[in-house]
């Protein structure tokens, strides 16, 4: 073990870049490890290892891990737990139920950790109960055993064990809905009420603001308590968290989903739901896909999250006193983001198939003169003049703006760069231009930050409807003419714009990925990455003429 | 290693002293005032330690004459004791006062009016604090030396320990200063060149430097730079500063300003600058400035923008002075970590660097990174970068 400390540290680092791929590798090095080593792994480091994999949700990588410590005698209840946990996260559910059982058997076992390995039971028939919509014995049986485990836990400590009794009141509230029969059961507006009073309380009592988690909890009470106004507000409060990263956050947007059953269809999801998305877009990890038909509706309850109160002004001025600015700028910026897409197209066959993006543009950014027509830009992979393999020639190809509902059909090509080149193609398109405004592009030279910026590509990834492509996203490494990042895209992405994350600016063209990219970071050797070229390097191509 | 001060109470008593050489009573009181402040800011013996206050930094460089004198007693590991007792405190007290009275302000030069141009695409590097010729200081001389990516221009935010005499000025700064060939250097003056009226570092750093007066611009298509003299008046501008940068401004059209001095206009971990505030208040409330780096502070802080200003606050004040790391961090990262700092105040909330200092042996868990900044401009952009001493670079991002 004596390089241990090493490869959790490297595991760290790859962790926090997210580079998922080094993960795998190092955790697949720590298992090995742990085998091949004459003692087993601290249980510090272990539990560090565990809790550093599950935050980032890399549920495999922590079921090898956890079965490797336990395999090699680092059976504790907690590892236990961990990998009974990484299991349900991956919607494996009836393993993970006698792993727990194990550990509850165990007369070794902490109080704490038998009450987690109760309230993760509870999560496990929450879930089978959630999944299985045909009414019938089973569903019942799930429901019970889902409320019964989280209510006892609930009980052998109120003022502490707050998740369990939130829960409860979930699937009490989700059992009433689904017109469920329960006997000798507490009413769930009253725990609801006992568990906010409890967190009044804990506040009242520390100097220091509640954890994220609690915040969350206290907002699930007040959706339970139908004191809607409150809960937007803790919702704002929640997503100003900076201890809620993209997991904390996309569990509560499951439990709001899956066991609330809120949506944007009625009016508390259409309140909730945008301010929990756009934090979600804000935090390293989080991914949004949207069908483009209900972008302009999403845009709208921002605009509604934004100004949620009757008196706009007094009441913004009043939102913006409790939570400050950055809650706002955090909404705007994901309007901002989701405007972007009108202006993005599916590149498609004159069959309706989808090949690659293309975007517009202001003529007048990429050449000579201020003509303000719109141009569409795209690959030269995905529409050239000259035969390309795979290339639709422009009357082969259609520009697809679903967001708008309008289909365009491909004009002359005002210039192309051959795919080992810069890669580009700008058209015009036939017929009145589409109703939208060309995208801004960020001409200045494109600098690696420490940390390193994240970028957005928006696209068609498969050739599917438009998607935000937000996981795993940092920029790699970049240099005059290309940018390397790791924004995970597949096919039918080629095309798409590469936006900057302040102000959603398109920084690169993205035309390929690959899993042994020649590094431009100034080190040597290859790595997973996927490639756009610099917009200021097309721009200075397209100027020269 | 940087002498140490104790004070032993003679054999015998005050009584002892009946024989002593007589001293100005007043004098006296302040010595003995300076040695007890000197005594207490001694927290790790042998690691250099200040107080701002100009009889102590006078008193430590008298210390550290007295060192090189070899007027010093060794310590236990390798370090010179100043072993004050009663007995011969009065001696010590009338040479001290011999060599503080012969100090007079040197005379204030006036800069030219017009801003020297720079390229529209240069590199600066940036050093506060740093006049020590210890600890991280060297390094990050041989860091900016050593960098593929050249400095243009240099510039010092000020400070050179213990009161920069000649002797401190020419061994803690320009000999060690970076070697960049081609590079044009500048440095501000700091409190501690004042404390002995600033007279060498006017005398040696300004003609080292081919620098004709204690404050300068430099301008291109895109930006000014305007580098301050906060010190000859402590923490504010003295003579024609004012007039002298705003009309710089009201020639440089839409230029972007950045601003150098020692002192800093706002803080989250020291005094504020009212009388900096005062004098910029046209600029200030104009926006005009775009951002601001400073020293003096001993720390790193990256501020955001100022709710009121708009401009960017950096303390680049970590050059080579050891500074204790914050206790509100908790223990020390192995590695250098940005921590956040809420705003107070109207003072935005910052990133300040914490971390350990390797160069501070058996101290290293104590005291906080040393390192310098670099901004690159290229036409209207600015990029900075944080670099630990080694030069690694620790934070990068767009100056906007």
């Amino acid at each position: 073990m004596a390089d241990l400390a090493k490869l959790e540290k490297a595991l760290n680092e790859a962790l926090a870049a997210f580079d998922w791929p080094a993960t795998e590798a190092l955790c697949a090095e720590l298992v090995e490890s742990i085998y091949q080593a004459s003692e087993a792994l601290p249980e510090a480091s272990a539990n560090r290892i565990l809790g550093a994999l599950r935050r980032k949700q890399r549920f495999e990588c922590m079921t090898s891990v956890a079965e490797a410590l336990l395999r090699s005698g680092r059976a504790t209840a907690r590892v236990r737990r961990q990998y009974a946990q990484s299991l349900i996260d991956r919607r494996i559910l009836f393993a993970p139920e006698l792993v727990l059982q194990g550990a509850a058997q165990d007369l070794s076992t902490s109080q704490a950790e038998l009450t987690e390995a109760r309230g993760l039971t509870g999560r496990i028939y929450k879930q089978l109960y959630v999944n299985l919509h045909a009414p019938g014995a089973a569903r019942q049986r799930f429901l019970e055993r889902a409320i019964g485990e989280y209510l006892s836990t609930y009980r052998v400590d109120p003022k502490a064990n707050l998740w369990p009794g939130i829960n409860a009141v979930a699937l009490l509230q989700r059992a009433e809905r689904d017109g469920m029969s329960l006997q000798g059961l507490p009413d769930p507006k009253a725990l609801a009420k006992e568990i906010l009073a409890t967190l009044e309380q804990r506040e009242a009592d520390t100097a220091d603001f509640l954890p994220a988690w609690d915040v969350a909890t206290a907002l699930e009470a007040l959706v339970a308590l139908g004191r809607h106004t409150e809960a937007v507000d803790k919702a704002l409060e929640y997503s100003l968290r900076g201890d809620a990263d993209a997991f904390e956050i996309s569990s509560t947007v499951r439990q709001l989903e899956e066991v609330w059953e809120l949506s944007e269809s009625e009016k508390l999801g259409a309140k909730l739901l945008p301010i929990l998305r756009a934090t979600l877009l804000k935090r390293q990890g989080g991914q949004i896909t949207f069908d483009p038909k209900d972008i302009a509706k999403e845009v709208k309850r921002v605009e509604n999250a934004r100004n949620r109160a009757p008196d706009a002004g007094v009441a913004r001025a009043k939102f913006e006193k409790v939570f400050g600015e950055d809650a706002t700028r955090t909404l705007e910026w994901y309007k901002k983001g989701l405007e972007q897409t009108q202006s993005i197209a599916r590149v498609e066959k004159l069959t309706g198939k989808g090949h690659g993006t293309g975007w517009l543009v202001n003529r007048a950014d990429f050449f000579p003169g201020d003509s303000k027509q719109k141009l569409l830009v795209t690959n030269a992979h995905v529409i050239s003049p000259s035969a390309y393999p795979n290339a639709l020639a422009p009357d082969e190809a259609r520009a697809n703006f679903q967001a708008l509902g309008k289909k365009f059909d491909v004009g002359e090509v005002v210039f192309s760069s051959p795919p080992e080149e810069l890669d580009v193609t700008f058209v015009a398109l036939q017929g009145p231009e589409p109703p939208a405004e060309p995208l801004r592009v960020y001409t200045n030279k494109v600098k690696l930050r420490v940390p390193p910026q994240r970028v957005y590509v928006i696209g068609h990834p498969g050739g599917r409807d438009i998607e935000f492509s937000l996981q795993d996203n940092a920029l790699l490494g970049c240099n005059d003419r290309l940018l390397h990042y790791r924004a995970p895209t597949e096919g039918g992405s080629s095309g798409s714009p590469v936006f900057e994350d302040a102000d959603w600016r398109v920084i690169a063209l993205h035309h390929a990925g690959d899993t042994g990219m020649q590094r431009i970071d100034g080190k040597p050797g290859t790595y997973d990455a996927n490639e756009g070229i610099a917009i200021r390097a097309i721009q200075q191509a397209t100027k020269k003429g | 290693m940087e002498p140490i001060v104790t004070f032993k109470p003679a054999a015998g008593g005050l009584e002892a002293l009946g024989d002593a050489p007589s001293a100005d009573p007043e004098a006296l009181a302040e010595f003995s005032r300076a040695l007890q402040l000197l005594e207490k800011a001694q927290l790790r013996p042998g690691v250099m330690s200040t107080v701002e206050d100009p009889a102590v930094a006078l008193l430590q460089t008298f210390i550290a004459e007295q060192a090189d004198q070899g007027k010093l007693s060794p310590a236990p590991g390798g370090a010179l004791e100043a072993k004050f007792d009663e007995r011969d405190l009065l001696g010590w007290a009338g040479s001290f006062f011999t060599f503080w009275r012969r100090l007079r302000p040197h005379k204030w030069l006036t800069a030219a009016p017009a801003p020297d141009t720079v390229n529209n695409t240069f590199r600066l590097t940036l050093l506060g604090d740093w006049g020590t010729g210890l600890y991280g200081a060297p390094v990050c001389a041989q860091s900016i030396a050593a960098s593929p990516d050249r400095a243009d221009l240099i510039f010092h935010l000020g400070d050179t320990y213990y009161s920069g005499t000649e002797k401190e000025i020419k061994n803690r700064m320009l000999a060690v200063w970076p070697k960049v060939p081609g590079a044009v250097s500048r440095a501000l003056n700091g409190n501690h060149e004042m404390y002995t009226g600033g007279d060498a570092y006017f005398k040696h750093a300004l003609t080292k430097f081919n620098q004709a007066a204690s404050y300068f611009a430099y301008q291109n298509d895109h930006w000014l730079l305007a580098g301050l003299d906060t010190a000859y008046s402590d923490h504010d501008l003295h003579g024609d500063q004012v007039a002298w940068l705003e009309n710089l401004v009201a020639q440089a059209g839409d230029r972007k300003l950045v601003l150098f001095s020692h002192h800093q206009p706002f803080s989250l971990l020291d005094n504020q600058g009212p009388k900096l505030v005062k004098k910029l208040t046209n600029l200030l409330a104009a926006k005009r400035i775009f951002a601001w780096y400073w020293g003096h502070e001993h720390h790193c802080v990256l501020y955001k923008a100022h709710p009121a200003w708009g401009l960017q606050g950096r303390c680049v004040g970590h050059g080579g002075f050891p500074y204790f790391r914050e206790k509100q961090f908790g223990d020390p990262p192995d590695r250098p970590t940005w921590r956040q700092l809420d705003s107070k105040n109207l003072v935005p909330s910052a990133l300040v660097l914490d971390g350990q200092n390797p160069y501070i042996e058996n101290h290293e868990t104590e005291y906080g990174p040393h390192g310098y900044m670099t901004v690159e401009f290229e036409g209207e952009t600015a990029f900075e970068s944080v670099h630990d001493a080694d030069g690694t670079v620790l934070r990068a991002q767009p100056l906007e």
